[in-house]
């Protein structure tokens, strides 16, 4: 049951044709005999999929998920803030099924067999491989924060995946009575989206600035600075005066232990704080799957090679997305979706046996102030001495007038729109 | 202006004499490089939203745009931050791609 479109008949047609009138071989295998297995359907498993199909069509994508639907967590603080509603940001796969004949697989793997080129599925079912696509996303490294476990999620959520945990925090915030206070906590190191406890801030405060006005926001902060510090910090005193406290890791260290019965959580230099709602950011790994592969190193994240996002530890397995460490790449949606095409690309022209573009890698991060004020951080990176570093990078200029912000709002839900079409094929 | 097109000119004779992928075969470097745009610029460059579209310009055009966003001689939001980590090459490569779509 290969399924070969028109235009790849054409593709290979052409070169066959044309060895044949030149006389030479060409060294390449059919790709048609390839199984590419991608595990997670996220940004970059998702994205990934797409491209598999859209640069070599006669490639066989399996796409392995446990949820028939994705939600996201780029746009999840609009949610929070009553701007857009959960379906807004729930995407499903049947597009990359019918445009471009993905199988989709919703179940959850157990094992991956790297010697024996399959997986085993929790159904218990076995899926063999030639290549490999991980990208199960992030895990909370649980026993970090004392008494924070599974059960805590309930009481202070973390909604650091999007979906029932958003929900949760949303209705938190509107049962909360006015004159609350609403504690973010983010956990330092590397984390999923490293801007978004700020702009979860402002989304917040934008609610909270109509219903509840007398209400105020607390960041307990484990970091000392953050990206867009000061973009955002003048965005705080222009639109939410005297409503968001930002408390630098310096002066708390870090929280190390919550209280879930007293709604009151401690840090390790002795400082604690009582909250209304509590949303408490943990410290991340790579998702259990790629720990239990043994595809992590000993940060918890997955070491890969730059150029291809090959595995450092097993040959034809791929990782992407925020599981794996990607240089000067921050883990964000936009950087999952751009991993997803070079990896993409180097399995078609492995398979293939042709040269790999050279890669280039880019990404755009806004962060939502209010609905018509936003900014952004545009990177664009390149293998330097095997690594994916910075070769351009800056953040909107602080002093840009209200035209110019506004006019980002509008880019922020036009990359939002264009990022989950290119995702889950949903043009 | 004049100098400009002459660049284009000089980069497009460039391009075609590179030995570039095979005929029909690989993965195209433009279509590659197109892939990074499409994150904010839409399926194909269809434009998303506010975000404008790239499909409806000549590879001349889009490439006038992006060296005046380098020089700075044309204001942008983002896209001056973004076009600097592009070589000329590169640049003619995403436009040619654009150009070619409906």
């Amino acid at each position: 049951m290969t399924h070969i479109s028109r235009r790849d008949f054409v593709k290979r047609a052409g070169v066959t044709g044309l060895a044949s009138m030149t006389g030479l071989s060409f060294p390449t295998r059919s790709s048609t005999r390839s199984k590419v297995v991608v595990i997670g359907g996220g940004f970059g498993g998702a994205t990934c999929a797409h491209y598999l199909k859209t640069f070599d069509p006669g490639i066989d994508v399996t796409l392995i998920e446990p949820g028939k639907v994705f939600v996201t967590c780029p746009f999840s603080n609009t949610v929070l803030a009553g701007m857009h509603d959960m379906d807004f940001i729930t995407h499903g796969y049947d597009q990359l099924r019918d445009k471009h004949q993905v199988r989709i697989v919703h179940d959850t793997v157990t094992d991956i067999d790297a010697a024996g080129r399959s997986i085993v599925l929790s159904s218990g079912g076995k899926l063999e491989y030639d290549q490999l696509v991980v990208s199960p996303g992030i895990g909370f490294k649980w026993g970090m924060i004392k008494a924070y476990d599974e059960a805590a999620t309930s009481i202070m959520p973390h909604a650091w995946k999007a979906g029932e945990q958003t929900i949760l925090l949303r209705r938190q915030l509107e049962a909360m009575d006015d004159g609350g206070v609403v504690i973010i906590a983010p956990s330092s190191g590397h984390f999923r989206a490293p801007t978004a406890p700020y702009e979860r801030a402002c989304m917040i405060a934008h609610y909270l600035k109509k219903a509840k006005p007398k209400s105020k926001i607390l960041i307990t902060d484990a970091n000392t600075s953050f990206a867009k510090q000061d973009l955002f910090t003048d965005g705080w005193n222009k639109l939410y005066p005297g409503m968001i406290e930002w408390i630098s890791g310096n002066e708390i260290g870090r929280i190390d232990r919550v209280d879930t019965k007293k709604m009151q959580i401690f840090s390790s230099k002795g400082k604690s704080f009582k909250g209304s709602v509590i949303n408490i950011i943990p410290p991340q790994q790579a998702n259990m799957i790629a720990a239990k592969s043994g595809l992590t190193d000993n940060t918890g994240w997955c070491p890969i090679n730059h150029r291809t996002f090959e595995s450092s530890k097993y040959k034809d397995i791929y990782v992407l997305g925020d599981a794996c460490i990607a240089g000067d790449m921050p883990k964000t949606a936009h950087s999952a979706s751009a991993q997803a095409k070079v990896c993409a690309a180097a399995i078609v022209s492995n398979v293939q046996g042709t040269q790999m573009p050279e890669p280039v890698y880019g990404s755009s991060t806004y962060s939502l102030v209010a609905p018509k004020y936003a900014f952004s951080l545009a990177s664009v990176f390149r293998l330097k001495n095997n690594r994916i570093t910075f070769v351009a990078t800056g953040e909107s200029p602080r002093n840009a007038p209200k035209k110019i912000r506004l006019k980002e709002a509008k880019y922020a839900l036009g990359w939002y729109l264009a990022v989950t079409a290119d995702a889950f094929a949903s043009y | 202006m004049k100098i400009r097109k002459h660049l284009f000119a000089m980069i497009v004779s460039t391009v075609l004499l590179l030995p570039g992928n095979t005929i029909g075969q690989g993965v195209d470097q433009g279509e590659f490089l197109a892939s990074m745009c499409v994150i904010c610029h839409g399926y194909r460059g269809q434009g998303s939203k506010r975000i404008p579209a790239l499909d409806d310009h000549s590879a001349e055009e889009l490439v006038e745009y992006m060296q005046g966003f380098k020089s700075g001689e044309e204001s942008s939001t983002i896209m001056e931050r973004h076009v600097k980590g592009y070589t000329d090459e590169e640049i003619l490569l995403i436009a040619e791609f654009y150009a070619r779509q409906e």
